[in-house]
């Protein structure tokens, strides 16, 4: 694969700018490949190359930012132009006073050859023979899958002689899976990334995603009362995104954070250990480096059931007084707190002994909803999930809603699961949690 | 301006028994955000390109790149033919026909952004952010956004049509704080025109009615939750019936079996009381367009009419299909996405409800604004939570709350529909499908339902 552009070459042009500035520029490249499979047969596939440069600037105490997916050395020249004269008139006020200083390390984004050289008929006939393998016998009525992998690849540099280059691959496939029984429709889905494309496990994703649709049929409502709360990997991931966003230091900062003020607090039960881990072998979410040219670092989250740091941006380090962390990342053009891999520590419980320890509860499989970002109160919908009683399980749920606060939550954990799932970038195993209310519409 | 060369030349490329199409797009953009009076960013982008389709004995191959050369246009056709190639047979195959468009349309509204000072810009989203700062408001956050892309659609059934997207939004949120929580209320601006939606004192009044608004929830604590009576205002009926209903009733997850409209053509999916409608030929509405990204023009659709169901969203494909005339539904996000099924304006239509809908409710909550949701358009179990709540008692509004979510199963809500309101409103919003955002509008009146599932403490 050819790139358009090094880290020395961007490092040349910042130079070569005319203009009391700091400069900071990012040039993304990405191909991709993706096909769609619907109610068991090839429906579409499509080939993309995209290109992103990104131009920040800052000229006394003023910040602007020019994006463009055009390059050449002629269009950078003409962005360098552009958020300079942007940043002079109507530039950001209330940003950081300077760009990275910090030299950055190399060689930590997972790259594989299989997924850079993958073919895109190779892949359909492989999610085929899958869709093929599922039971179709009973009670399945559409199934349909999605896959896709690609490269990225950024080259970066700024006017403080920091410069850096990664380039990572991915892949992922996910699988929804509609279950019917009479007039009942129900459905589940499962998701699986990893930066091999060989290494997907295409017929565990489709058997995975069938057996919760096919499970989920049948659902009646729960009654209304206090008990133990499951939730599956999938369920944890939504909880710990939700903590990894309440540790954003530019939240904190707004004072619209319910982690705010507890920074080195006892927050969690000793049993819960989160951390970020930015160098995981097979993540496409591994980085050296920031969207800032900032080095990560892999680091407790919480440990000890203490809360050890806020997560950083160049912009809420300066606010907070404290060191960057790493976590600038871009999404569009500006940057905002974000991390690598978040992991949550497995414990020693397989999913049969921590639903044996539930006397009444309900197992959450997946939720949409996220706690308020500033109480921490969580109302979240059981969009797929099972009433418990005895470690057994009795019938999947319907229009039930647990309602509990993330903090009483963290405090009141029962148990961990040895099982580990990865959703995006959270890895968590399965949590057991005591204390939360389950409002339902039986008695 | 977009050159027609390439289309040509595209035409040229595709095999004379396949279909094929190609989108040209030019974008630009600004966006500024200010929080408490401060200019949090300011930034500018650009973007070009195109993506092509084609469709070979029922397979679609697609390709797009970021340069506007007949170069690339070939090097795209080539790649979009490998995959046609090597992609395994289609489980069904339709012909279809495209009634083909021509036409071509200038930038038709008043100003355009592109060609308005960024200080001018900058001073639409501090006018709003200081109207929302009242006494009591403990921070505001205020976006300003505009962008304006130039397209171009073509394909191998004669259709020719070049058009304008503008999209100028202004979003103005207000926090306040109390002992319990802090608590926030957002208030838009939005159109599909020009720089002219900011005329007058349209900044102040959005940033003074985010403010106002905030300041009632100080002291509000969560709803309990339960079984209730509800009213819906106009951004709660909205976002129910583009989310829980309107997804559900997109071509395309009908056929691909996840839809529970699927089967439901000419029966009965809600009370007698319920209409909808998707409807993109609205003047100046976030989500209208002249021409969808397949070049068929936009028209409107009575999705459900009576409580019965009458019609899908339909792409070219999927109308085929379904053996209709396509109504203008396929959208694509950008140059680079295919175009798939997509609402644009959906809404319940008024009815005839003069007075407050609250008014033989025992216990109940009002529910207002939309913060966020989501749905299973599969199984149509959805969550829905408000900005805020207000109870009712005996007929009578009284205290605002926190937190309150409405939740269900859409067709379920959808039959406990008793009462319609007679007012319309419009609240612009941005739709994410298979990773494409696109502009669109919900709205509504003011509707009861009976006896529903509300998330809270």
């Amino acid at each position: 694969m050819l790139w358009l552009v090094d880290s020395d070459s961007l490092f040349k042009a910042i130079n070569s700018f005319e203009g009391d500035a700091e400069l900071e520029v990012c040039v993304e490249e990405r191909t991709n490949g993706s096909i769609i499979f619907e109610r068991g047969g090839f429906k579409y596939a499509e080939a993309k190359t995209a290109q992103a440069v990104t131009v920040r600037c800052l000229v006394s105490g003023k910040m602007a930012t020019v994006r463009s997916n055009q390059f050449s050395e002629n269009v950078l020249e003409t962005l360098l132009k552009r958020a300079y004269k942007l940043a002079g008139g109507a530039g950001s006020t209330d940003c950081q006073s300077h760009f990275s200083v910090r030299s950055v390390p190399e060689g930590v984004s997972p790259y594989s050859e299989e997924t850079a050289h993958a073919d895109l008929g190779e892949l359909s006939k492989r999610v085929l023979e899958a869709v093929k393998a599922v039971d179709k016998k009973q009670k399945v009525y559409s199934i349909s899958v999605e896959a896709d992998y690609g490269v990225r690849r950024v080259a970066a540099a700024n006017s403080n002689g920091v410069s850096g280059e990664w380039r990572t691959t991915y892949a992922s496939v996910s699988a929804e899976v509609v279950s019917r029984q009479g007039d009942e429709q129900a459905s589940g889905w499962k998701v699986a990334e990893s930066n091999n494309v060989n290494e997907l496990e295409f017929e565990s994703v489709l058997s995975g995603a069938t057996e919760l649709a096919v499970s989920m049929l049948g659902a009646k409502s729960a009654p209304t009362f206090k008990g133990q709360l499951l939730m599956d990997p999938y369920a944890s991931c939504l909880l710990v995104d939700s903590l990894a966003e309440a540790m954003s230091g530019e939240e904190v900062f707004k004072g619209r954070s319910f982690l705010s003020g507890k920074k080195g607090s006892k927050v969690a039960s000793e049993l819960f250990v989160l951390r970020e881990d930015n160098s995981m072998p097979k993540s496409p979410y591994s980085r050296g480096f920031d969207d800032e040219l900032v080095p990560t670092s892999s680091k407790h989250l919480v440990q000890s059931g203490v809360l050890k740091t806020y997560l950083h941006s160049l912009y809420s380090a300066e606010k907070l007084g404290e060191e960057p962390t790493g976590n600038g990342f871009r999404d569009g053009a500006d940057i905002s707190v974000g991390t690598t891999n978040i992991v949550v520590e497995p414990g020693p419980n397989d999913v049969s002994s921590l639903l044996n320890k539930i006397e009444k509860g309900i197992y959450l499989i997946r939720t949409g909803d996220r706690p308020n970002m500033s109480t921490g109160d969580l109302s979240a919908l059981v969009s797929m999930g099972y009433y418990v009683e005895k470690g057994e399980i009795l019938y999947p749920v319907r229009e039930t809603m647990v309602g509990v606060n993330v903090l009483d939550l963290l405090k009141n954990v029962l148990a961990v699961g040895s099982d580990i799932s990865a959703l995006g970038r959270t890895v968590t195993p399965s949590l057991l949690f005591d204390e939360v209310s389950v409002s339902g519409g039986r008695a | 301006m977009l050159d027609e060369e390439l289309v040509d030349h595209f035409i040229s490329l595709v095999e004379p028994t396949d279909f094929g199409d190609i989108r040209l797009g030019v974008s630009e953009g600004t966006t500024i955000e200010v929080n408490s009076g401060q200019v949090r960013s300011v930034s500018g982008y650009e973007s070009a390109g195109f993506g092509v389709r084609v469709r070979h004995k029922g397979v679609w191959g697609f390709a797009s790149s970021s340069r506007l050369t007949k170069e690339a246009v070939g090097d795209a056709v080539e790649k979009a033919y490998k995959i046609v190639h090597s992609a395994p047979k289609p489980s069904e195959d339709v012909d279809f026909r495209v009634n083909p468009s021509r036409e071509k349309l200038g930038y038709p509204w008043r100003t355009d952004p592109r060609g308005v000072e960024i200080d001018e810009k900058l001073g639409v989203a501090m006018r709003a952010d200081r109207a929302a700062k009242l006494q009591d408001v403990y921070s505001t956050q205020t976006t300003y956004q505009d962008s304006v892309t130039e397209w171009l659609v073509g394909n191998t059934s004669g259709t020719l049509v070049h058009f304008y997207a503008s999209y100028p939004r202004l979003i103005c949120s207000a926090f306040v704080k109390d002992e319990f929580a802090t608590q926030s209320v957002m208030q838009s601006l939005d159109a599909n025109c020009g720089f002219e939606l900011f005329d007058g004192d349209a900044p102040e009044r959005v940033g003074g009615r985010a403010g106002e608004k905030a300041v009632r929830l100080l002291g509000a604590r969560a709803v309990k939750a339960g079984i209730y009576d509800v009213v819906l205002d106009s951004a709660m009926t909205g976002v129910y019936t583009h989310e829980a209903f309107g997804h559900a009733s997109e071509a395309d997850l009908v056929i691909a079996g996840t839809s529970v409209l699927e089967d439901k053509l000419g029966r009965k999916v809600g009370s007698e009381v319920v209409n909808i409608v998707d409807d993109p030929t609205i003047q100046g509405v976030r989500g209208s367009f002249p021409f969808d990204q397949e070049g068929t023009r936009a028209k409107k659709r009575n999705i459900v009419e009576a409580g019965v169901l009458k019609s899908y969203l339909h792409t070219l494909e999927t109308a085929a299909r379904f053996r209709v005339e396509p109504n203008g539904a396929a959208r694509a996000m950008d140059f680079s996405s295919k175009p798939i099924a997509r609402m644009s304006n959906t809404f319940i239509v008024p009815g005839e409800h003069k007075e407050e809908l609250y008014e033989d409710i025992k216990l109940g909550v009002m529910f207002s604004g939309f913060q966020y949701g989501y749905v299973d358009p599969g199984s149509g179990k959805f969550m829905f939570k408000a900005q805020y709540g207000q109870m009712i008692r005996n007929g009578e509004l009284e205290e605002y709350v926190r937190d309150a979510a409405l939740a269900g199963f859409t067709l379920d809500v959808l039959s406990k529909i008793d009462a319609v309101g007679s007012n319309l409103s419009f609240e612009g919003g941005t739709c994410g499908k298979n990773g494409q955002w696109v502009p669109c509008s919900t709205g509504g009146p003011h509707v009861r339902v009976r006896g529903v599932v509300v998330g809270g403490q």
